[in-house]
Order: structure tokens, then sequence, then C-alpha cells
């Protein structure tokens, strides 16, 4: 046997391997063992002499190569190559010569290389190159297995195509790519794989260059959605440096795109949301430099982001104390800690024109991308609130001066009451042509304006029905405006037919309506002017009702056509100093009428005012159809709180011709009622004082009277002419209403309407 | 009248019934006020232990089921009741009716007058009477 000569046989890389030789001929592993000394290769060797011992040392060693002889004492190397791939290690097999067809057949089975012995033994000197040779190859094989299996089983789209772009395999990531599985990707052109052609040829002269495409492509699915991939096209080189191919990888990253376009659709909804906003929005970073502006940030401030980009806050934001409007310094700009804290109000100097307006201000806190802390401050205009809460409280105080103002005018009235009866009374006891008449009618004109007057302060009141009376509108006219407008140049002149019929209105409500339309005529004729009042009757509805039309010309200086519609708004007003209430109150009036007033006007010309008022049937008879009663009795209960009243009422009823019983209050009222009832002696009329402090007032006592009697007639009176009881009696179980201050007249005629003698 | 302790009216007219209310108001009499409608219900709120004993009871005789002579009879027969002063106040002017009270152990009798203002004082008599009044424990 000639071996190798140490120095040069021995493999310079040769490693310290762990080898099983599996041989049942002791000639054979005699030869293996001097091989292996004789060319000092560092194996550790173990020798099996037939299949079992080989199966038991797999069993309990590893072996980094088994050299196995195809012919084994109790079996040939098929029989236990199921153990041998189990350890892994890679087989070479040993065979005879004229043999190699056997060796052909292990090849297949898995063995990865084989040695023919020959009787010299020198296929031994190639041992050490056929196990590295062996080891390398199975190695090699193991980490191609290993590329195949990544590139099979990873998500990510692969295909590789030859140097003409034919596309020679492609992994079954691509195959869940395509979605269209049918479709056949193996042999068809790269370019299919790109949906369009410009796209293809950019990424293709890229990857020609050397270089390496990368593109982001959005794909039509069937269903209508997008799908998007990044794709990558890059040469693959052949060991020489040539082109072999193409290597096309794909990734689908909808859904991160999906997130990303949700991100960006949701910073466009923010973005639309601070723009149309109604509230300014500003966000400052740490140093308090400007961020961003919303456009109603930038309408209030007046300020433009744009032309100077970074701008203190302090350069636009000026806030004033909104009482003192001094400039306001410190820190303006604190966190709002409490979602629920009372937001800050200010005066904001607004705009280039330098106006101010309220605002409610909101600081929070703005995390800022490098790491630094910002703020926003959202800002509301709220300038219009202010105003209607000013306007609320004016309301209000206007409101508690209405109650003051009927309560005075309740006492009023009563008083007036007092008076004018007890006027009435002496008048009647006074000789005609005497002094003393003429001084009394003065008294009782007098104690007529004062009415008026009380009526006036009622007005304001809550509440405030109109409590109608028919009236001779002319007469009524021709007192009325006389009486308020004093002085001045303006001519009054009237327009009033004389057959106008009696017209029911409140006149004490009607007389501040016209009052408040001819003050504000007469102030539009600050020099001189003419107001003309004019009358007349208008049919309406096809003459189906009829109504009464009083109209205010004046030739003062006319109202803009752009004030028109505004100038019943209450605390509406182009005078300095004024309420603006006039117009409101007598709209206010003659819609309680039922009514409607309308203003036409030419600036520098006049201005008309029509007031238009319905004609009931009644009204046109003049006077009303008094329902003759029965006579029943002559006995009358009176009932008021005022014992002067009392006295004079009970003179008047006497005078009329009636037997007066009196009671303060509306518990001895039921009482004697209820007394004189049980005495089979009842009263035919009832007048009560509607409010009665402290005890039962009418309103309260009614209620009772009616339960024990709900017929006889009882007539309601009070000085609080406005309650709506006065106006609705007949709701509230009364027969009728007499408004105070009352004179001995309407007494008659109302008593005798309910209660004749 | 005692402060701590409550007042029984035994009324079925709803307008006595707010005069009397007015008039201890005007006289700024604050006890609590038990109001029966007639005598079986006035019994029911005697009886009922969770109510207070009142000071003194203020009690018409015409009213419907129990009157006021029947409920009086009833209680000065209750030992418990008895010492309970009951002050007749009515609109009845009845010899009879006065009799039979005082013989049943009324402590007083008035006649309410129609007039507020006299009512007013009548109930301020009785006040200061049954304030000054020492009673049995």
């Amino acid at each position: 046997m000639v071996l190798p000569d140490k120095k040069n046989n021995k493999p310079a890389n040769v490693v310290s391997r762990s080898v099983l030789l599996i041989e049942d001929d002791e000639v054979d592993q005699i030869a293996f063992i001097r091989a292996v000394r004789e060319m000092a290769i560092p194996y550790n060797y173990h020798i099996a002499g037939s299949c079992a011992e080989a199966v038991r040392l797999m069993d309990t060693k590893s072996f980094d190569l088994i050299i196995s002889d195809i012919n084994l004492g109790d079996g040939t190397v098929f029989d236990i190559l199921d153990e041998i791939r189990k350890t892994r290690s890679p087989l070479i097999v040993t065979t005879g010569a004229g043999d190699q067809e056997t060796a052909v057949k292990a090849l297949k089975n898995g063995a990865i290389d084989y040695l023919v012995k020959d009787s010299s033994g020198s296929y031994l000197r190639m041992l050490p190159h056929s196990v590295e040779r062996a080891i390398l190859r199975d190695q090699e094989q193991r980490l191609l297995s290993t590329l195949m299996a990544a590139v099979e089983q990873t998500h990510t789209a692969i295909a590789i195509t030859s140097k003409e772009q034919i596309i020679t395999y492609s992994n079954p990531g691509l195959n869940n790519f395509t979605e269209n599985s049918n479709k056949r990707i193996l042999g068809s052109n790269l370019s299919s794989l790109f949906h369009d052609n410009n796209v293809y040829s950019e990424a293709l002269t890229t990857a020609e260059t050397g270089g390496v495409w990368n593109g982001e492509v959005a794909q039509k699915r069937p269903d209508g959605t997008t799908r998007w991939e990044v794709v990558s096209l890059s040469e693959i080189k052949n060991r020489d440096g040539g082109r072999e191919g193409y290597l096309w990888i794909a990734e689908d990253i909808s859904p991160q795109k999906n997130a990303e376009f949700a991100l960006e659709k949701e910073k466009e909804r923010l973005s639309i949301t601070l723009r149309s906003i109604g509230d300014g929005v500003i966000a400052i970073s740490g140093d308090a430099r400007i961020i961003y502006m919303n456009p109603k940030a930038r309408e209030l401030s007046g300020f433009q982001l744009e032309s100077n980009p970074n701008a203190l806050i302090s350069e636009v934001y000026t806030l004033l104390d909104p009482v003192t409007k001094e400039k306001l310094n410190g820190d303006l700009l604190k966190v709002d800690t409490s979602d629920t804290a009372l937001k800050a109000r200010y005066l904001l100097v607004s705009g280039p024109g330098k106006k101010e307006i309220f605002i409610e201000q909101h600081v929070s806190p703005l995390p800022l991308p490098d790491g630094s802390t910002g703020k926003v401050i959202v800002f509301h205009d709220i300038t219009d609130t202010i105003r209607k809460e000013e306007e609320q409280r004016r309301l209000q105080q206007l409101e508690s001066l209405g109650i003051l103002a009927g309560g005075i005018a309740h006492d009023l009235n009563n008083i007036l009451t007092i008076i004018l009866s007890n006027i009435v009374l002496v008048r009647d006891l006074t000789p005609e042509n005497s002094e003393v008449l003429e001084r009394l009618k003065s008294a009782e004109r007098a104690v007529g304006r004062a009415k008026s007057l009380s009526r006036k302060f009622l007005t304001f009141s809550p509440g405030g029905d109109p409590v109608k009376e028919p009236i001779q509108l002319g007469e009524f006219l021709k007192s009325a405006p006389g009486g308020y407008i004093q002085g001045g140049n303006v001519q009054i002149e009237y327009d009033i037919p004389l057959d106008l019929p009696m017209v029911e209105v409140d006149p004490g409500q009607l007389g501040v309506a016209i009052h408040q339309i001819s003050r504000n005529a007469v102030e539009s004729m600050p020099s001189s002017g003419k107001l003309k009042i004019k009358c007349e009757v208008d049919e309406v509805d096809n003459g189906k009702s009829r109504q009464v039309l009083i109209k205010l010309i004046d030739t003062g200086s006319g109202i803009l056509p752009e004030i028109l519609p505004r100038v019943f708004e209450p605390y509406f007003s182009t005078k300095e100093g004024m309420q603006g209430l006039g117009l409101t109150t007598a709209h206010s009036i003659i819609t309680r009428h039922k009514g409607k007033i309308d203003v036409q006007s030419t600036p520098g010309k006049g201005t008309s005012v029509t007031l238009s008022l319905p004609l009931t049937q009644n009204a046109s008879l003049s006077e009303k159809p008094i329902e003759m009663k029965e006579k029943t009795s002559n006995r009358v209960l009176v009932m008021d709180d005022e014992s002067a009243i009392l006295d004079i009422l009970s003179i008047m009823l006497s005078k009329i011709g009636y037997k007066v019983d009196k009671a303060l209050d509306g518990e001895t009222a039921l009482k004697q009622f209820k007394i004189a009832k049980e005495e089979k002696s009842p009263y035919g009329l009832v007048i009560m004082d509607l409010i009665i402090p402290g005890g039962l007032g009418g309103k309260e006592t009614i209620k009772f009277l009616r339960e024990m009697d709900s017929d006889v007639p009882v007539l309601v009176s009070s000085g609080y002419s406005n309650d709506p009881v006065m106006a609705n009696y007949q709701d509230y179980g009364f027969s009728d209403s007499l408004p105070k201050p009352y004179a001995l007249k309407q007494l008659k005629e109302k008593s005798l309407a309910l209660a004749p003698l | 009248m005692n402060k701590d302790k409550p007042i029984l009216l035994v009324e079925d007219d709803e307008v006595d019934v707010m005069s009397v209310k007015r008039a201890l108001r005007d006289l700024n009499v604050t006890n609590k006020l038990y109001h029966a409608g007639n005598g079986e219900e006035a019994l029911e709120i005697l009886r009922d232990p969770e109510n207070e004993r009142p000071a003194i009871i203020l009690l018409d005789i015409n009213m419907p089921r129990m009157n006021g002579i029947e409920f009086l009879k009833v209680i000065k027969m209750d030992p418990d009741l008895k010492l309970l002063p009951v002050i007749m106040l009515t609109t009845s002017r009845a010899d009879i009716e006065r009799n039979e009270s005082f013989y049943s152990g009324a402590a007083g009798y008035m006649v309410k007058p129609v007039e507020y203002k006299q009512f007013v004082e009548v109930m301020r008599a009785i006040n200061i009477y049954w304030t000054l009044s020492e009673l049995p424990e």
C-alpha cells in the first residue's frame, strides 16, 4: 500500500472530525486505521462491524461524517439508511470496483459521495478530500435548503428573472400577492409585475445600471380598495460579475399606509375644524412664539402670521382689564387646570382698528414634537353675550321698576278713587252756577290726568292685558298727544271724521303708544315741522270686518332704510342717552290690542306710522248692549281693605239706591254672605277688591263664594288695572270688572246693569 | 299659649280654618296647628302616638259625622284626654248648646264674630288667657 507523503498529503485545512466507519471487513478496517494514522489526520473515529453495532453507536454518539460499506455482515447500508438520515450526518459509501450501480442507488438515497475500493487501498488516500468535500457539500446543501425555505415561506413577494426579464422563479408570497392565482407568473415577462409601463422602464433602467430601484406603488384591488406596495428591483450578478437576471421584491404596506392616511385625514379634519370654528385658536411655543393661528384668530387679532412668522404672542394678543380697560401685565396665559374652571374674561384689542372686544379665554398645555411644551389659547368673542347680559340686566331693572310702579299705581288709584268719588259727591250737592262747581270740575280734571299718569306706570309693569272700554277716538286723540307735546315749533293737524265709531281700547295704554310715536315724530323735527293725525275706517277681509286706522304723519328727518326694520327692537336707539323702548312699548301695546303697527319712511321727507285697531261689532254700536236682568235684591256687599273706599263706595251705592254692607277682607265677606243667605235675605250684588294684603282677596274669595252661590253678580275692582284678572274676569268667576279709579257714573252703570233696582 | 305644644283645631268650615290660621299668624302665634274636619278625625289625631299632645283644643259645634258636643263628651270620658282644655269656638249662639258644652266639661265658649278684626280679638283673648293659665302636668 503506497501511502501519501505526510507533508504533501495532509490537507492543510483538515480539522478534527468525528467519523463513524461502518465496515464488516476487518482488513478494510485495519487499512482505514492505518491510513488515518499514517496521514496523521486528526480523526476521532469509531468503527462499527455490523448494522446492529452501527445503529447502537449512532444512537449514543453524533458524528460529522459516516463512511459505510454497502454490504455489511448482517445486512446492507440500505437497511440502516433511515437511522443514518436521522443523525443528519453526511454519508459516504464505499463500494467494490464494478459495483458503481449500487453506489448510484446509494447516492439517490441520500449518500453524498462514494469511494471505490481498490485492492491497493489507494482510495483511502483520497479520504480526507472526500470527507471535507462531503461535509462542505452537505453544509452547502443545508444552507441552500434553509435559504429556499426562507424564500418560500416569507410573506414578501419575490421573483427572479432571467437576464431577458423572463420570470424564472416566484415564491408563494408572490402568488398570494397577485391574488389572481390563475395568472401564470412563471415564464411571463417582468413587466407584468408592474402595472405602469413608465414605472417599469424607470425601474429597469436603474437596475440595469447596477442600482436598486425602490418605489411605492398603489394597486387597485378588484373589491375597489387600494393596496399599497413597496417594490424593489435589482440586478443579480453571477460570479463573473455578469448579469444573471433580476430580483424583484415587493411588500404589502397597506396597513401602514392606511394608518398613515387615517392620520392625514384626521389632521385634515382637525385643520378644517380649526378653520371653521368660531373660536380663535392660537398655538404658541415654549418661548411664546406663535406657531399656528386659525382664521378666526387672524380675523380677531388682525394679524397675518405669514408676514411675520416668528412673532411673539405679546405682539398680537393684547389683553385689557374688562372693567378698568387698563393693559394687563403678568402671566395671562396660565394653563387652566380645571375643565370646569370659569374661563377668564378679558378685553382684547382687536385688529388694525384697535377695536376692543370682550373675550373669554381658555389656555391648555400643548406638547410639541421637540419635547418642549407650548400652549393653546382658545378665545371666544363674547361681546354679543356681554351686550345681551347687559340688556337682560336692564330689562330686569325695568321689570323691578315696573313692579314698583305697579304698586305705586295701585295705591294711587285707591286714593284717586276716594278723591274722585268725594269730588263727585260734593259736586252733586253743589247748586248750578256756583263758583265752587267750577273748582270741583277743575279738581276732577286733575284727577283725570293723575289717572292717566298711573295708567302709564302700569304699562311698564308685568302683565298688562288691556282693560278695554269704548272711547270716542277723536276726542281722545285730540287730548292725548297735545298734552304731551310741550312747546316747540311743531304744528299739529287733525283729520278725523266726525262719524268715527266708538273704539274699544285701553285708553291708558293707547295714550302711551300715541305719546311714544308722537314724541319720536317731534324729535325728528327739531326746528319746525308738522304732525298730521289722521283717522279712517277701513274694511278688511272682503268687508267682513272693519278696522280703524290711526296715521301719524310727520315731516321730520325720516328713518334710514337699513335702520327701519330695527325700530321696534328693544334698546334700539339712534339717539344718545335714549333707552330705545318707546316704539317697543307702542308695538307691544298695539299687539296686545290685536292690532298692527306699520312704519314707512323716506329719509329727509318724513315718517308715517299707521296703527290699525280692529273694530268689534259691539264697539261700532257705540255702547255695549247690556242684558237687563231681573230685579233680585237691593242688598250689596262691598269688600275692600281700604276703609275710606268702603265708606265712599257705600255712600255712592246708597245714593244709587242700594243697601250696603261692608267687609274689610274676604273672610269677613264670605261669612256675611253666608249669613245673609241663611237668613233668606241674600245679596243682589258683591263688589270686591282684587288684592287684599295678608288676607283673602277677591281672586281667592270668589272661589269660595261661587261654591255657595254660582249666580250672584260679582264685580271685581282693582287699582292694578293691568292684572290679567281685570281683563279676563269671566275666567275667574267674576261678572264684570271696574278699574280704579272710577267715578259714580261708571259705578252706577256697571252696578245697575248687574243688579237692577 | 304654651309655646312648645301644638293647637288642635276641630273645624269643618274652610273659611273659618283660614281665618284661624290668619289670626294666629297676625298674633305671632307660631305653635304647630293640627286640623281636623270633624270629631272622628280629631280623635284619630289625639290617639295617634306619633302626634304631640296639644296644649288646647279649639272646637266647632256644627260638624258632620261626630259633632263638637259628641266629641267633647268622648274626650272627657277618656282619662288620658280629659284634662285637655277645650274652647268651644262656634257660630252657634243657642243657649242649649252653650249649657251642654259647659256641662260636658268645656273650658270656654266663644262665638266667632263675622268680622275678621273682631275674630282676631277673640283669638287674642284666648291666646292671653291660656298663656297665663297654669295647667296640671
